[in-house]
């Protein structure tokens, strides 16, 4: 049963949504309505999020697992481990106090969430949190108490509200991303090195069509060619490439569908335990 | 439903001996069969429905023993080569799974090839690193792994701390992988599923540390970084072969068949469309290569 009910649960799902694909689409000038199986389709599709959701928790647990027993065991790299894990939970922390702001008690709102700045229209200017912007005004969370009081949008001249996640997020981390990201320049560079390398018949002509695509692709190539180049890159471009291209996805899709099918009639198990 | 009042339904052609008059016969049916599926998707469900038969004919000829071949494919036989030579070096291997959700298909294939390579190496006594960049992919990386394992009759060489989350973010994902191939050395890197910029990076990467590197995609942006950095490429339609290729099951084997018999069928509508485009290039009014657009898309 074990093995047998996941199998169920994937054909009966699989089914629907591809009905729900398929089935009549909402036009109301001729009177054809939503149909239940896209309420079915949207419902499932509600489910997954919420699976995914959950399953990010089980990604934490392996991360948390995982390093924690290297730090345990004295592991030479225990120094990487734990900054990943203190980032990881700082993140967290941080992340969810913003969300939580209205809750927090005083003490740990100072401490975790940088305070919002209102410039009113009296050229005074308050510190304080804002929760949230109701049709009376901003509600807001000021003071030694942090007391909640609401000041009206007419009284409002401007309002900065500086988050300590999105600046973790866009000063650390997106660099570090651009940064693995630029590191492609390089890698692109020696791969090409190599696979240019004129050894046989098969990669002299990869070098030459390499060589041709690349000057016509660039403005000073195109120039010193008298437009040659670009010309010979476009043929290249729509008549080789784009028919291998074509065979190929042709050659995958067929692929897909026989997998997808497959998998939905419940034929392909190997997928799951047994 | 359908209200018959709400617009005039098309009438039916008297006769079907023009483009314009089977344009006119295809607008009076999609007129009616509209309440009950989408009349521009009936092309795809047709073909979906021939595809299913020739598969299920396929299978079922492969069933009763008729020998379908498949021809040699050198990335796959490549896979026992990878593992064997990370056996005799005594390091692991690395399986990425590819950066996508498990509701990508490559996905969910590439837990089909990771359960056959767990196999082997649980075979060999092999250690298999899989870093996932998705909690529910690793969940499906751990259960393709375990099952690996005892179908080697080996069920104690499934390593839990093996099967890793590292991150979400492609590039954190992608620096936790050259991470693990600077500290853990893998000899074999086998990349199995749908890649995007990092394919490249990975694929570089591991080719600076020695490994021996198998990849496997049917991404066609990316197919040329891993040409151009691994040692063997399981490319597009091959990709989805592996498992046939490697277990040579009946039902498996039948469905390539039945791949290749429906391209066959294409490549024909393929030559009949290129006719009737090149017919239709002065032709005025409504031409029989709109009806053909119309079906084919």
């Amino acid at each position: 049963m074990k093995r047998e009910i996941p199998i169920l649960l994937t054909v009966i799902c699989g089914l629907l949504v591809t009905v729900a694909f398929f089935a009549p689409a909402p036009d109301d000038a001729r009177g054809i309505h939503p149909t239940v199986w896209q309420a079915i389709n949207s419902e499932l599709l509600a489910w997954a999020t919420v699976l995914v959701a959950v399953a990010f928790l089980l990604g934490i647990a392996n991360v948390v697992r995982i390093n924690l027993r290297q730090v345990a065991a004295r592991h030479p790299d225990r120094w990487y481990k734990v900054v990943l894990l203190v980032s990881m939970f700082a993140f967290l922390v941080i992340g969810l106090a913003e969300m939580h702001e209205s809750d927090l008690p005083a003490p740990l709102l100072r401490m975790l969430v940088p305070a919002d700045r209102i410039t009113l229209q009296s050229g005074g200017e308050i510190e304080g949190w804002i929760m949230e912007s109701t049709p009376v005004g901003l509600r807001v969370r000021e003071g030694e108490a942090l007391e909640e009081r609401v000041i009206p949008h007419a009284e409002v001249a401007s309002i900065v509200e500086p988050s300590l996640k999105l600046w973790i997020y866009f000063k650390i981390f997106a660099p570090l991303q651009a940064t693995m990201f630029a590191l492609l320049a390089f890698y692109v560079a020696s791969a090409t090195f190599r696979a240019f390398r004129a050894r046989s018949l098969e990669a002299t002509l990869l070098l030459v069509a390499g060589a041709v695509v690349m000057l016509g692709q660039v403005s000073l190539g195109n120039e010193w060619t008298g437009g040659v180049a670009g010309e010979v890159k476009d043929f290249l471009m729509n008549n080789f490439v784009k028919a291998a291209e074509r065979a190929i996805v042709i050659g995958a899709s067929f692929g897909v569908l026989a997998t997808g099918l497959r998998i939905v009639l419940g034929l392909e198990r190997s997928y799951l335990s047994e | 439903m359908i209200d018959l009042q709400a617009a005039a339904s098309p009438p039916w052609p008297e006769t079907l001996d023009s483009a314009a008059a089977a344009w006119q016969w295809m607008d009076a049916a999609s007129w009616r069969l509209a309440p009950w599926v989408q009349p521009e998707k009936i092309p795809t469900l047709v073909a979906i429905l021939v595809f299913a038969w020739f598969m299920f004919a396929s299978q079922r000829k492969a069933k009763r023993g008729v020998e379908i071949p498949i021809r040699r494919l050198a990335g796959l036989d490549a896979l026992d080569e990878a593992i064997g030579r990370a056996t005799e070096m005594g390091r692991p291997v690395l399986y990425v799974p590819g950066t996508d959700e498990i509701k990508e298909i490559q996905t969910i294939y590439s837990m089909m090839i990771l359960r056959h390579v767990a196999r082997k190496t649980a075979e060999y006594g092999t250690p298999i690193i899989v870093p996932t960049k998705n909690a529910v992919v690793m969940a499906f990386a751990e259960e393709a792994v375990r099952q690996g394992c005892a179908d080697a009759g080996r069920p104690d060489a499934f390593v839990a701390d093996n099967i890793r989350y590292l991150s979400d973010e492609q590039f954190a994902y992608c620096a936790g992988i050259a991470g693990i191939m600077y500290r853990e050395k893998p000899a074999a890197n086998i990349y199995m599923g749908m890649f995007y910029a990092e394919a490249l990076i990975l694929a570089e990467t591991g080719f600076l540390h020695g490994a021996i590197q198998v990849a496997g995609t049917s991404r066609i942006e990316q197919l040329p970084a891993f040409v151009a950095a691994c040692d063997y490429t399981i490319m597009g339609e091959e990709y989805f072969a592996v498992t046939a290729y490697l277990t040579r099951e009946p039902s498996l084997v039948g469905t390539i068949r039945a791949g290749d018999v429906v391209k066959v069928a294409a490549i024909v509508l393929f030559v009949i469309g290129t006719w009737l485009a090149t017919g239709a290039q002065e032709a005025a009014g409504r031409t029989w290569f709109d009806v053909y657009q119309r079906v084919f898309g």
